[in-house]
C-alpha cells in the first residue's frame, strides 16, 4: 500500500481550536494533523468528546461562533480554508467538498420531491433542465433506487431510511467533489443496509475519485472500508496509519484499549467485558503530561509531566507516545 | 422447574386507521404472530432482528405496555395478569433511550423513591444510596437531575430505577444504544453481574450481535414479527439454519478482504407488514429462494439445541 | 470496573445558580425591571389602601368635586369621596379579580387539558368542540347574557374571564399534553405501575406549566381591562364598592365638573397594564428556550 503524500486533497496541519465557554477556554482541538491523499478513504474515528465532530465543523466551515482557531492550518487543494470569508467557504461546499449526514433527513427537504432537489443543486451546472433530470435519474440508478424514472418525483417521506440515505449519498456526490465528508452516515442503518451502504460508497468512490472523510465511532466499519484510520482521543490524534497495520499492531494504549473492548474484536465469547475505566479529562485545564496518561496503565512520571511527541513506530505514521514501541497492553476484563 | 417466563403462540396487533378501516375489517396490524419461547431463571435470552423486525413490540407487549395481545403468557407458572399492578413489581422495563426515559424536573433521588411511592410500599431509609451504589454511581448523583447526567450514568440510573423493587425479570430494550464502547461493556457487565448476584432473567432486545455473542445464554432471530430461529447462542452463531440469521451474521463489518467474499447479501428491503409475503415469508429476500418457499409457510425444525423455519436450511460450513 | 465519578460535579452547584441566574437576567432586562416595579408599586397601593383615613364608599356631599390638595390628595368625586383612597381601593378589587380570574382560568384548563389530552378519543373530540364553541361566542355577548341571568358582581366578573381565558388555556394544554404523553419518560412511569393522577400531576403538568405561566401574566392586563370595562358598562362590580371601571364612568359623566375622576379610574389602569405586559414579555424572553440567550 502506497501513500501517495505527493500532493494530499486535504491537509490538516498543527490544528489548535478552542471554545470560550463560561468556565473558561475549552481546549478542543490541539495540534491536530491529518492529510487525506487522492482518493483515498481515510476513517477519522473517536468516542464522544474526542473532538471528531469539531474536526469536521472545522474543516467544513461550520464552527459555532464561541470556537476559536487559535493556530495552524487547513489547506484543501492549495488554498487555507481556515482564512475562507462565509461566501468562499459556500462556494466550495457542494461544489468541491460535499457531506453526507447521519440523518438523511437534514439534506432532504420533506416539502419538496427527490428530483426538484436534485435539480436544484446542479443550479452551479449550466445543463438545461432536462439534462439535469437526466443525470438526477441516472445518479438515483447508480445508488440502487429501484425504478428512478418514477421515484424521482416522489418526495423524501415515501422513501426507506437505507433508500433516503442513498438519496443523500447521490445528491453528495452529483457535482464530482475533490472530498466527501460522511459523518457517520451509516449509524442509524441497520447492520445489513449499513454493509449495503458502504459497499456502494466504496464503488462509487472508486468510479468517481474522490477521497472520503469517513467519521465514525464503529471500529468495523473502518476496518471494512477505510484506506487509513485516524483515532482521536480528547481533542488530539493519537495514532494513525494504514488501516490493516494498525488494526493488526496498535502502538498508542488507547488504540489498543479501544481495540481490546471492542466486542467484535473478542474472538472468545466472554461474559464479562473489558472497559477502558475512567473519564475524559477536563479538556479547560488539560494537565502538562500525556493526554491519556490519566487512564493509561503504562503511565509514569515521563508522561503526567511531558507531552509526548508524534513518533513513527511500528507499521503507523503517527503516535503520539512517549513509549510506542512498548509491547502491546494485556487486556483483562 | 417451571421456566420463569412463558410465552406460547403469541400475537400482537396494533390499531390503525379510522373509522373506514374498521368497516373493511382492517383496522388492527399484525406486528408480532406466532411467537413461543420459555425464558428460564437467572438466564439471559437475547431478541435480535433489524428495526421493524417486532422485537421490541413483543418486549413490550410481555412487559404489558400495549398492543393487543392474543396467545399465553405464563409467570412463574401462571397466566401473568398484563393489565394488574403485580406485573409491574416482577417485571422491570429499560427504556431505549436512558435519559428521556427520566422525567425531566425530578431529581434522582425523587426519581429512585417513586416506585415505592407508586405501589404504597414503605421506602426503606438509605435505599436510594444502596441502589446508587448497586449500579456503580457515586451517592452524590442523588441530587441531580436528568439532564446533568452522561448517557452511561443516566443509563445506570434506569437500572437503578428498574431494579428497586426487586423485579425477578428484567427486558432491556437497546441497552447499549449510543453508548460509546468502553461504557457499553460497564453497562453490559453490570446487567450481568446483577443477573448472577440477584438471580434476574434477562430479556435483551438487540439488533448488535456482537454483544450477544458474549452475554446472551440463548437467542431468537425476529423477521416480519416472527421468530425464525432461536437456539443457544454459541451453536447459532456457529451454524445458523436460516438464510436471514447467516446474512445477519455475515453483516458485520471485517477487516479481512477474504472473508468479505463469502458475504450473504440479501435482495431489497424489509416488505410491509399490510402486505406479507405469502409462503415463507422471508422468500422475497431469500437469496436461495425455490419454488417451494413462495407458496408453502416452512413448519417449525429442530436440529439440537436449536430450530428454526426454513424449507432449505443452510449448510454447516457456509459461516464457519 | 471503574464507577463513573466524572467533573460533573460541579452539576450539582450549578442548579442555584441558574435559578438565581434567570431572576438576574430577568430583572437586568430594563422591561422586565420596569414591569416588576410597576407591578410593586400597585400591590404596595393595595396593601396601603386600608391605612387611609378617608372611607372608600362614605358619602360626603359638602366636598364635592375638591380639586387636589392636602387633605385630598387626588380631590374628591361628584359623591364628595376621596379620589385618591378610591383608587387604591379599586387596586384591591382589580388585583384581586384579575389574579383570581386567571389562575382560575389557568386551573379549568389545566383540567381540562389534561383530560382532553390524555383522555379517550371521543372525550377529546367533545372536549375540544366545548372550547371552540365557548371562543367563538364574543366576550361581550358572553357578558351581556351571564350577566343579565346572575345580575352584576364580582363574581360574575370572575366567571366571565374564566369562560373566555379557560378554553384557550385548555387548548394549549391539550397540544403539550398531547405532545408529552408519547415521551419515554411517561412510558417508564406507566411501565413502574405509576396511575393517572400521579403521572398527570407529577410529570406532566410541571413540564407544561412554564409557558403556561408566562401567558398568564401576559393575560392579566387584559382582564383588568375586562373588569373596568364591565364595571364602566355597570355590568361589573356594583356602584359603591371602588373599581377603576366605576370611577372611571363616574369621571366621563361629570368631566366638565372635574377631572381628576378620569385620572384615578384611567391612570392605575394603564400602570397596571404596562406593568404585567413587560414582566410577561421580559418572563419569555427569559425563559422561552427559542430566545433564550446562553
Amino acid at each position: 500500500m502506497s501513500l501517495d503524500a505527493s500532493d494530499p486533497v486535504l491537509t490538516v496541519s498543527g490544528l489548535t481550536l478552542s471554545y470560550d465557554i463560561p468556565a473558561g477556554e475549552l481546549k478542543a482541538l490541539r495540534d491536530v494533523n491529518l492529510s487525506i491523499g487522492k482518493g483515498e478513504i481515510v476513517g477519522l474515528v473517536g468516542e464522544s468528546g474526542s473532538g471528531k465532530s469539531t474536526l469536521m465543523q472545522a474543516i467544513l466551515g461550520l464552527l459555532p461562533g464561541a470556537a476559536q482557531i487559535r493556530s495552524g492550518s487547513i489547506r484543501f487543494e492549495g488554498q487555507d480554508l481556515t482564512g475562507l470569508s462565509a461566501r468562499q467557504m459556500r462556494g466550495l461546499l457542494g461544489d468541491r467538498i460535499s457531506v453526507v449526514f447521519q440523518d438523511p433527513m437534514t439534506a432532504l427537504n420533506p416539502v419538496l420531491t427527490i428530483g426538484r432537489q436534485m435539480i436544484d443543486i446542479q443550479h452551479r451546472s449550466k445543463l438545461s433542465r432536462r439534462e439535469k433530470r437526466a443525470r438526477a435519474i441516472e445518479m438515483l440508478a447508480r445508488v440502487r433506487i429501484p425504478d428512478p424514472e418514477s421515484r424521482i418525483d416522489r418526495y423524501p417521506h415515501e422513501f426507506s431510511g437505507g433508500m433516503r440515505q442513498r438519496v443523500a449519498i447521490a445528491m453528495a456526490l452529483m457535482a464530482k467533489p475533490a472530498l466527501l465528508v460522511a459523518d457517520e452516515p451509516t449509524t442509524a442503518l441497520d447492520a445489513t443496509l449499513e454493509i449495503a451502504t458502504i459497499d456502494l460508497l466504496r464503488e462509487l468512490q472508486s468510479e468517481i475519485g474522490c477521497a472520503v472523510l469517513f467519521i465514525t465511532h464503529h471500529l468495523g466499519v473502518v476496518a471494512e472500508l477505510c484506506d487509513r484510520i485516524d483515532i482521536m482521543y480528547a481533542g488530539e490524534i493519537v495514532e494513525s496509519g494504514a488501516t490493516g497495520a494498525v488494526f493488526q499492531d496498535p502502538r498508542h494504549p488507547y488504540t489498543q484499549l479501544l481495540f481490546g473492548c471492542d466486542p467484535a474484536q473478542i474472538a472468545e465469547p466472554m461474559r464479562h467485558l473489558p472497559s477502558i475505566g475512567g473519564n475524559l479529562p477536563d479538556l479547560t485545564a488539560p494537565l502538562p503530561g500525556c493526554i491519556f496518561a490519566s487512564r493509561c496503565p503504562r503511565a509514569d512520571e515521563t508522561c503526567t509531566t511531558g507531552h509526548p511527541a508524534d513518533h513513527k513506530a511500528g507499521q503507523s505514521d503517527l503516535v503520539r507516545c512517549h513509549y510506542p514501541l512498548a509491547p502491546r497492553l494485556e487486556i483483562s476484563a | 422447574m417451571t421456566p420463569l417466563l412463558s410465552v406460547r403462540n403469541l400475537d400482537v396487533s396494533y390499531p390503525v386507521g379510522g373509522l373506514m378501516a374498521k368497516l373493511r375489517g382492517a383496522d388492527q396490524l399484525q406486528i408480532v404472530a406466532g411467537v413461543s419461547f420459555d425464558l428460564a431463571r437467572g438466564e439471559t435470552m437475547a431478541l435480535v432482528g433489524e428495526s421493524g423486525s417486532g422485537k421490541t413490540t413483543l418486549a413490550r407487549a410481555i412487559a404489558g405496555l400495549g398492543g393487543l395481545v392474543s396467545g399465553e403468557i405464563r409467570f412463574d407458572g401462571a397466566p401473568l395478569n398484563t393489565s394488574g399492578r403485580q406485573i409491574r413489581r416482577d417485571i422491570a422495563f429499560i427504556f431505549q433511550d436512558a435519559v428521556s426515559s427520566l422525567s425531566p424536573r425530578l431529581t434522582v433521588r425523587a426519581l429512585l423513591r417513586e416506585p415505592f411511592a407508586i405501589h404504597g410500599i414503605q421506602y426503606p431509609e438509605g435505599e436510594v444510596e444502596r441502589l446508587l451504589r448497586l449500579v456503580g454511581l457515586p451517592a452524590t448523583i442523588a441530587e441531580r437531575r436528568p439532564h446533568e447526567l452522561s448517557g452511561g450514568q443516566a443509563r445506570r440510573v434506569g437500572v437503578a430505577r428498574a431494579l428497586a423493587l426487586k423485579p425477578r425479570l428484567v427486558i432491556a430494550d437497546e441497552p447499549t444504544a449510543g453508548l460509546d464502547v468502553s461504557v457499553q461493556s460497564e453497562v453490559l457487565n453490570l446487567l450481568n453481574d446483577l443477573r448472577t448476584r440477584l438471580g434476574l432473567s434477562l430479556l435483551i432486545i438487540t439488533h448488535n450481535l456482537n454483544i450477544v455473542r458474549h452475554i446472551a445464554d440463548r437467542m431468537a432471530i425476529m423477521y416480519l414479527g416472527r421468530f425464525v430461529e432461536t437456539g443457544d447462542t454459541a451453536p447459532v452463531f456457529a451454524h445458523p439454519h436460516h438464510p436471514y440469521t447467516a446474512a445477519l451474521l455475515s453483516a458485520n463489518p471485517i477487516i479481512d478482504p477474504e472473508a468479505r467474499k463469502t458475504r450473504l447479501y440479501l435482495k431489497g428491503e424489509v416488505p410491509g407488514l399490510v402486505r406479507r409475503p405469502k409462503g415463507c415469508e422471508f422468500h422475497s429476500r431469500c437469496p436461495f429462494v425455490q419454488d417451494l418457499c413462495r407458496s408453502t409457510p416452512p413448519s417449525l425444525r429442530e436440529d439440537g439445541p436449536v430450530s428454526y423455519t426454513c424449507h432449505f436450511p443452510m449448510e454447516a460450513s457456509v459461516n464457519a | 470496573m471503574s464507577s463513573a465519578v466524572d467533573p460533573a460535579t460541579a452539576a450539582v452547584v450549578k442548579k442555584p445558580r441558574k435559578a438565581r441566574g434567570a431572576m438576574r437576567r430577568l430583572v437586568s432586562d430594563p422591561l422586565g425591571a420596569l414591569g416588576l416595579g410597576l407591578i410593586v408599586v400597585t400591590v404596595l397601593a393595595a396593601l396601603a389602601a386600608g391605612l387611609l383615613p378617608h372611607d372608600p364608599v362614605k358619602l360626603n356631599p359638602m366636598v364635592r368635586f375638591a380639586a387636589p390638595g392636602a387633605e385630598h390628595w387626588l380631590g374628591t368625586d361628584n359623591l364628595g369621596r376621596d379620589l385618591f383612597t378610591r383608587m387604591l381601593y379599586g387596586a384591591r378589587i382589580a388585583l384581586v379579580i384579575s389574579i383570581g380570574a386567571t389562575v382560575a382560568s389557568l386551573l379549568v384548563g389545566l383540567l381540562f387539558g389534561v383530560l382532553a389530552g390524555f383522555g379517550p378519543r371521543w372525550l377529546d373530540s367533545i372536549l375540544l368542540l366545548l372550547m371552540d364553541a365557548m371562543k367563538s361566542v364574543p366576550t361581550v355577548m358572553l357578558a351581556l347574557v351571564l350577566i343579565t341571568w346572575t345580575g352584576p358582581s364580582l363574581w360574575a366578573v370572575v366567571l366571565v374571564v374564566v369562560l373566555v381565558n379557560g378554553p384557550t388555556y385548555a387548548r394549549i394544554v391539550r397540544t403539550q399534553v398531547l405532545a408529552l404523553r408519547n415521551a419515554e419518560f411517561i412510558e417508564a412511569e406507566r411501565a413502574l405501575g405509576a396511575g393517572f393522577l400521579r403521572v398527570a400531576s407529577l410529570h406532566v403538568v410541571p413540564n407544561i406549566i412554564g409557558p403556561l405561566l408566562i401567558l398568564a401574566a401576559m393575560d392579566i392586563p387584559i382582564v383588568v381591562g375586562i373588569e373596568a370595562g364591565l364595571s364602566f358598562l355597570g355590568l361589573g362590580v356594583r356602584p359603591p364598592t371602588p373599581s377603576w371601571g366605576t370611577i372611571l364612568f363616574d369621571g366621563f359623566s361629570y368631566i366638565r365638573d372635574s377631572i381628576w375622576m378620569v385620572v384615578a379610574g384611567g391612570l392605575p389602569i394603564v400602570i397596571t397594564a404596562l406593568g404585567f405586559t413587560f414582566l410577561g414579555e421580559a418572563l419569555r424572553d427569559t425563559f422561552d428556550p427559542k430566545l433564550a440567550k446562553r
